[in-house]
């Protein structure tokens, strides 16, 4: 990947518009169409959404890292914090793994959610389209 | 409303200022729609300019859309509207604010959209796939669970469901997000 962002926000839904619109940014400058931008919102939601549902002490924060190159973007999150949650068990309170997996498998290329973690991650890709078909 | 706006239209025309008829009545039905949009149709308040242009933008990526072939890139919408593209950005998260159409309004054909959605499935009944995945989503109705099926279990595209709808790629995105926070809001409520 020739390029990375990370952002960290406290971790809660109501940021994840921050996410979105960092998303939202990467994917234009590599000339995403707006479909794959808007798969990629819903995407990144779910992605943060597994692991922000998950549940023992709440995290402080969630990581999340935007790389891209001409070709792809990648999504990762990160729960972590200033507690130390190593040895502790995540309690999931949001969708099952097995629906999350099938919403991404539908939105892009390739995942993977690490939900028993220390800490708990997800990663995504998605390639662009190319060549863009015109007119 | 176009046709109540019609009406305020002839009643407000005044011939003696020498002003041509349609032009003032387009002005008034536009200027009445806007309000009517702005009013109504927005589920979280979002700064009068953006959501102006998210309805200017919506119109530009219908026509891109026709004239490409395809989704347009954020690029060309913002070409296309002469507006930066983090403007459009903008436009696109205010456009999560908006309050999809209701799936239980009727359309032109006296049909619902989402008995459009049911009438293109070839079976009735639960998805499948997604009811095997977990007993939870019976909290969504059937007609949620036939939009989810068509993205996340056909993994149709949404400019396909859009075309097979005959609705906007943006509205489809729309109503995906709209059912995904149901079940997320059903998960929350039983767990």
């Amino acid at each position: 990947m020739d390029a990375h962002i990370e952002l960290i926000l406290p971790a809660q839904t109501e940021y994840l518009y921050l996410v979105r619109l960092h998303v939202g940014a990467v994917a234009s400058r590599i000339d995403m169409t707006l479909e794959v931008v808007e798969d990629l919102h819903l995407a990144a939601e779910e992605l943060c959404m597994s692991l922000l549902s998950l549940s023992h002490n709440v995290p402080d924060r969630l990581a999340v890292g935007i790389a891209w190159d001409a070709d792809a973007i990648e999504i990762s999150c990160r729960l972590g914090g200033t507690q130390d949650h190593d040895g502790q068990s995540w309690t999931n309170e949001g969708f099952p793994e097995l629906i999350s997996e099938r919403i991404l498998d539908a939105l892009v290329d390739e995942h993977s959610l690490d939900v028993d973690g220390h800490p708990p991650t997800a990663w995504l890709r998605k390639r662009r389209e190319r060549p863009l078909p015109s007119a | 409303m176009a046709a109540l706006a019609l009406v305020k239209a002839v009643d407000g025309f005044d011939a003696s200022l020498g002003y041509d008829f349609s032009a003032f009545a387009t002005r008034t039905i536009i200027g009445e729609l806007k309000h009517h949009f702005r009013d109504r149709g927005w589920a979280v308040r979002a700064p009068r300019r953006v959501q102006e242009l998210y309805l200017e933008m919506n119109a530009a990526v219908a026509e891109l859309t026709q004239q490409l072939g395809r989704s347009p890139t954020i690029r060309e919408i913002a070409a296309a509207c002469d507006r930066p593209e983090v403007d459009i950005l903008a436009a696109i998260e205010a456009g999560h604010g908006y309050r999809a159409a209701s799936l239980d309004a009727r359309g032109e054909h006296g049909r619902t959209l989402l008995e459009r959605v049911e009438g293109t499935q070839a079976a009735t009944g639960l998805p499948g796939q997604l009811a095997e995945l977990s007993p939870h989503l019976d909290r969504l109705s059937a007609r949620e669970q036939s939009i989810l099926r068509l993205r996340f279990v056909d993994e149709l595209t949404q400019s396909e469901i859009a075309d097979r709808l005959g609705i906007s790629q943006m509205h489809v995105s729309r109503l995906l997000r709209s059912a995904l926070d149901t079940l997320r809001m059903a998960y929350k409520e039983s767990g």
